[in-house]
């Protein structure tokens, strides 16, 4: 009996030894450069890191995927642990944070010497910036705009060569079409969603000159005015189109799964998205005829987008940190960006914006307006407050804009965004 | 001689018959020490201080338990509110468990295949079958809505996913639905020690039957009930997926269980010493509820 | 010469159940309703599985349709496709976690019965706290506590291993199959082993030839809850693995369903069901003798 389990605990040893000995996977080999990116990106990363390994010999670039909504728990477990990728790519309202935290190299005096360095996308270098000194490169950019249906609205008595210039307009085009029967949607967004619906109605807010957070200042750690008038007045339109059958139930249940809804089916009038999506739309056109407007405020004139994407930055502790500074410049530099381009992801150079991707038609050219004129919410808090599917700013998707009283959902977002914030000072 | 020194256990050889007990232990308990008591022991001491993922930790004794305690409304309300989930299923979970499993004693050729299917929810994981709930009965994509669309019912699917009360029906319909299989099987062991005579007795009486049940058969079962309730009472109220992904908390985090508040404490907003206080605390409670159970248990079998 | 009773008194005495003709045709109808009753359970069970069924064989647009659709209206194999597509590396995902798995099933099977063994068939001082403590590991999530298990793992060179993971699950196996094991031995009538030992058998080949066949059932049992719960668990495996190529099928799953924004791509989701199901099921097909029996030695006293 003794025999057998001395056995089997020898046996166990060495099982573990073995693996052990396994598991010590070759660390920081500078014939190896390794990328982190979202599941989201991994296609023309891995397209990127092809071209890059045949213009680069002897090198070998490791991609790997890491789902979308789990990226920040890895990541930062793995920085804890100084267990770091060369290059990680993670999306632009993640950066505050991480820069706040210390997690990546600092990347100022590399980037002046790139004579491109002022075509860069502003949103996206803001949202890495603190102090003056820059901590990420922009990569690849996703910014909001208006996809609407052209022929649902001529059906609705609505100019399908005029998208919705203000909030009201807004409203009246999402309450027509959602008047057409009762599988029609006017207007569609995932209200479960933090992250998504800031994508989409955050710019709306921003081009009639407010704001979720008082972004004012510099801070990373900017407050929260989410009882604002202005808000609760954007709130309110909101709610108007709930009232009048525009935006229906669907938006409200949507935790993000079923995103851009029933777009493609030709019963959604309006959906707000990004380039990504339209390169989707481009590749497989759809049933009818597309619109692609900026978001617009609540004035003629006034429009804004969430500059999304992601942006590429070097860990602290990179195994190397030079070649991967040399993937990041190459990253932004024209060949990458051109390449992205073709592939239909939207570039982070406003001069390539302008020239390679606006000249791929009209939509394009309206995705690249509104690019251009993206912006980020720089915040620490972005998950906590915006993403967090229990936080402030579903809370008050929820209960604002599909409940009763929106002032007092306005007032109780405001008090938890503010102890969320103060937790971080 | 022989008979009274076993008898008294001091004999080299019981003494070398209980090391060997023991030392059969020791390779689990090995890997126990290793892979749950170390962490845990560092998770006891993660929870005395304030420990943010990235970022240096500071001892601050006790104040993760009082904030627990105080400040922080959503812990005690996501505790009060994974209670009244693990009360309401725990019966249903038992009596629908009990149903089928004198439902599938039958002897006949259906037997095993119904035993099959109403075990096979059980085999896909809980994440899995969240997403799979979840596209169920979403009101515009879902098979539901599908039939009911076709049969011309109205059937309100939004309150199910963004109410309090209908969404907790709605996850434990799911629950249910997905582990029920498991009490079954257990039930149909336990029942099997029951001789046939009481549970026929039972049957043919009619009115009394349910008197039968109670005063006769469960009682002859009582060590499987007493493990199955271990578990699923243990279950329920570390239960976190299927809310975090049907309900996600709605409304207002009325649905948030005591675990998913953990998972957001440590994961989302990565203070991990708070989610270590939480986690103590949690596990103090189901040591409590599972002694209670194990006391149940005492006078019955071969049981220390 | 027997007294015949009226059928009724002679039921009223001996509690058997009245005239044979009524207790057949009562007994079809009682028949008849169990089979429909059956029927319709089983439907209601099988529904939302049916439905992952034919909602993978739905084409992308279709699946899109409001309201949705019942069947598909032409089947199409698109999820399916790309499911299957290497680059999205499913079938590197099955294998890493079949070897994951595997292993699990095996030390949770080994450690469990010996412990098990021990700890029914041995007094020792401290059993009870030796159980005490396996058995607590039931008691907490263990994804809490992730961050100290990393900790642990990469003292002992085992993060981003497969190995480290299966350890890892095994440990939080063991408390319910150390459980079962432990009244599957204790279930041994005493008898038994003092034949057995008379007859000139050592305490080894009295567990290996005697108990061994005895406890089947309860081994079948512990297979089969440490494969479910190995072969389906994600947030471990995401937080312990760094490299792609050693990630296990649900993250590789969960990575490939969940895309932009949230967005569910449902008939990969269906079709990432249905396979992942399929081994579960394979498994408790074959154990399922050994398994239904096994619950009885398990509880039964």
């Amino acid at each position: 009996m003794r025999m057998n389990i001395l056995r089997g605990a020898g046996v166990l040893s060495v099982a573990v030894l073995a693996g052990g000995l396994a598991a010590c996977s070759g660390g920081g080999s500078s014939d190896t450069l390794t990328i982190w990116t979202r599941t989201d990106g991994e296609a023309y990363m891995r397209d990127l890191a092809q071209k890059y390994e045949s213009a680069n010999d002897g090198l070998t670039v490791e991609v790997t995927a890491i789902p979308n909504s789990d990226v920040s728990t890895k990541f930062a477990q793995a920085l804890s642990a100084g267990d770091v990728p060369d290059v990680m790519a993670m999306d632009v309202a993640m950066a505050p944070y991480f820069v706040s935290k210390n997690a990546f190299e600092d990347l100022t005096d590399r980037m002046a010497d790139l004579d491109y360095a002022d075509t860069l996308l502003e949103g996206q270098l803001d949202a890495g910036t603190s102090d003056g000194s820059h901590f990420v490169m922009p990569f690849t950019a996703d910014a909001s705009a208006l996809f609407y249906n052209k022929d649902l609205f001529a059906e609705a008595g609505l100019d399908p060569d005029q998208g919705p210039r203000t909030w009201d307009e807004f409203v009246e085009a999402a309450n027509a079409v959602g008047d057409l029967g009762d599988d029609y949607e006017g207007y569609h967004f995932s209200a479960g969603c933090g992250g998504c619906s800031a994508f989409v109605l955050a710019p709306m807010l921003w081009a009639a000159g407010g704001d979720f957070l008082d972004s004012s200042g510099d801070s990373l750690n900017p407050p929260p005015m989410l009882d604002d008038p202005l808000t609760v007045e954007f709130l309110e339109t909101l709610k108007s189109a709930v009232d009048g059958g525009g935006i229906t139930s669907a938006s409200q249940v949507d935790g993000g799964e079923n995103y851009g809804g029933a777009f493609e089916s030709g019963k959604l009038g309006m959906v707000a998205s990004g380039s990504f999506q339209l390169s989707n739309f481009m590749a497989d056109p759809l049933p009818f005829d597309l619109g692609v407007v900026p978001l617009p405020g609540n004035e003629d004139g006034q429009i804004a987008a969430f500059s999304g994407g992601d942006v590429l930055a070097i860990p602290n502790g990179a195994p190397d940190s030079e070649a991967a500074w040399d993937f990041l410049a190459w990253a932004s530099s024209d060949d990458a960006q051109t390449a992205l381009s073709d592939g239909g992801y939207t570039p982070i150079r406003t001069d390539l914006l302008e020239s390679v991707y606006g000249e791929k038609g009209p939509e394009y050219a309206a995705m690249a307006e509104a690019t251009t004129n993206g912006r980020v919410p720089i915040t620490v808090a972005f998950t906590a407050i915006y993403s967090d599917a229990n936080g402030p700013f579903v809370s008050l998707m929820q209960a604002g804009v599909f409940g009763d009283d929106v002032p007092a959902a306005a007032a109780a977002a405001q008090k938890t965004a503010e102890q969320i914030v103060s937790s971080n000072e | 001689m022989s008979i009274s020194s076993k008898a008294s256990g001091t004999t080299s050889r019981s003494r070398r018959l209980a090391w060997t007990g023991f030392l059969c232990t020791t390779p689990a308990l090995l890997l126990t020490t290793t892979l749950f008591v170390v962490p845990m022991g560092l998770m006891v001491w993660m929870s005395l201080h304030d420990w943010p993922l990235l970022g240096e930790h500071t001892f601050i004794g006790l104040d993760n338990y009082v904030r627990a305690f105080t400040s922080d409304g959503t812990f005690l309300m996501s505790v009060r509110f994974t209670l009244i989930y693990t009360f309401v299923i725990t019966p249903v979970l038992f009596f629908l468990g009990l149903g089928l499993a004198l439902f599938v004693r039958r002897r006949s050729r259906g037997s095993a295949f119904f035993r099959t299917v109403f075990f096979s929810p059980y085999v896909i994981g809980f994440a899995a079958a969240s997403f799979l709930w979840l596209w169920f009965v979403d009101p515009q994509a879902g098979p539901v809505a599908a039939v009911a669309h076709a049969m011309g019912w109205p059937i309100d699917q939004v309150s199910w996913l963004t109410e309090t009360v209908p969404g907790l029906i709605n996850v434990i319909v799911m629950v249910t639905w997905k582990v029920v299989g498991f009490q079954m099987i257990l039930l149909l062991g336990g029942l099997n020690g029951v001789p046939d005579e009481v549970i026929e007795a039972a049957h043919v009486d009619g009115a009394k039957w349910f008197r039968r049940m109670f005063s006769i058969v469960l009682p002859l079962m009582r060590p499987t009930i007493v493990l199955l309730l271990v578990f699923s009472v243990s279950g329920s109220l570390l239960a976190f997926e299927q809310f975090f992904l049907i309900t996600k908390g709605r409304p207002d985090n009325e649905t948030v269980t005591a675990v998913y508040w953990i998972y957001n404490a440590s994961f989302k907003k990565f203070e991990l010493g708070y989610g270590a206080a939480l986690s103590v605390i949690m596990l103090i409670i189901l040591l409590i509820v599972a002694a209670v159970q194990v006391r149940m248990m005492k006078g019955v079998g071969r049981d220390d | 010469m027997t007294t015949e009773l009226a059928p009724r008194t002679e039921a009223l005495i001996t509690g058997a159940s009245p005239r044979r003709f009524d207790q057949r045709t009562r007994n079809r109808a009682q028949g008849l309703l169990w089979w429909v009753g059956g029927i319709v359970l089983a439907a209601m069970f099988i529904f939302p599985l049916l439905s992952a069924i034919t909602g993978s064989l739905k084409s992308p647009a279709e699946l899109r349709e409001r309201p949705a659709t019942l069947w598909p209206k032409a089947v199409s194999f698109e999820a399916w496709e790309r499911l299957f597509d290497p680059a999205e590396g499913v079938m590197t995902g099955v294998g890493n976690s079949l070897f994951v798995t595997g292993l699990t099933v095996a030390l949770t099977v080994v450690l469990a019965t010996l412990a098990g063994y021990g700890l029914a068939r041995y007094r020792f001082r401290g059993s009870g706290v030796v159980f005490t403590v396996i058995l607590a590991g039931m008691m907490i999530p263990f994804t809490v506590l992730l961050t100290p298990i990393s900790v642990v793992l990469r003292e002992l060179g085992l993060f981003n291993s497969l190995i480290g993971i299966a350890l890892v699950y095994t440990t939080y196996q063991l408390p319910f199959c150390v459980f079962i094991m432990r009244n599957s031995f204790a279930a041994i009538p005493m008898e038994i082993e003092e034949a057995a030992l008379l007859d000139g058998c050592t305490r080894a080949n009295v567990l290996i030839r005697v108990f061994l066949p005895l406890v089947l059932p309860g081994i079948a049992t512990s297979a089969i809850f440490a494969f479910l719960n190995a072969w389906n668990e994600f947030l471990a495996a995401l937080v312990l693995l760094t490299d792609q190529n050693r990630f296990t099928l649900p993250i590789v799953l969960q990575s490939n369903q969940i895309g932009r924004m949230g967005t569910v791509d449902w008939g990969l989701l269906d079709a990432g069901v249905v396979v992942s199901m399929v081994p579960c099921l394979i498994i408790f097909f074959l154990l399922q003798r050994y398994y239904v029996a096994g619950i009885f030695a398990g509880a039964a006293k």
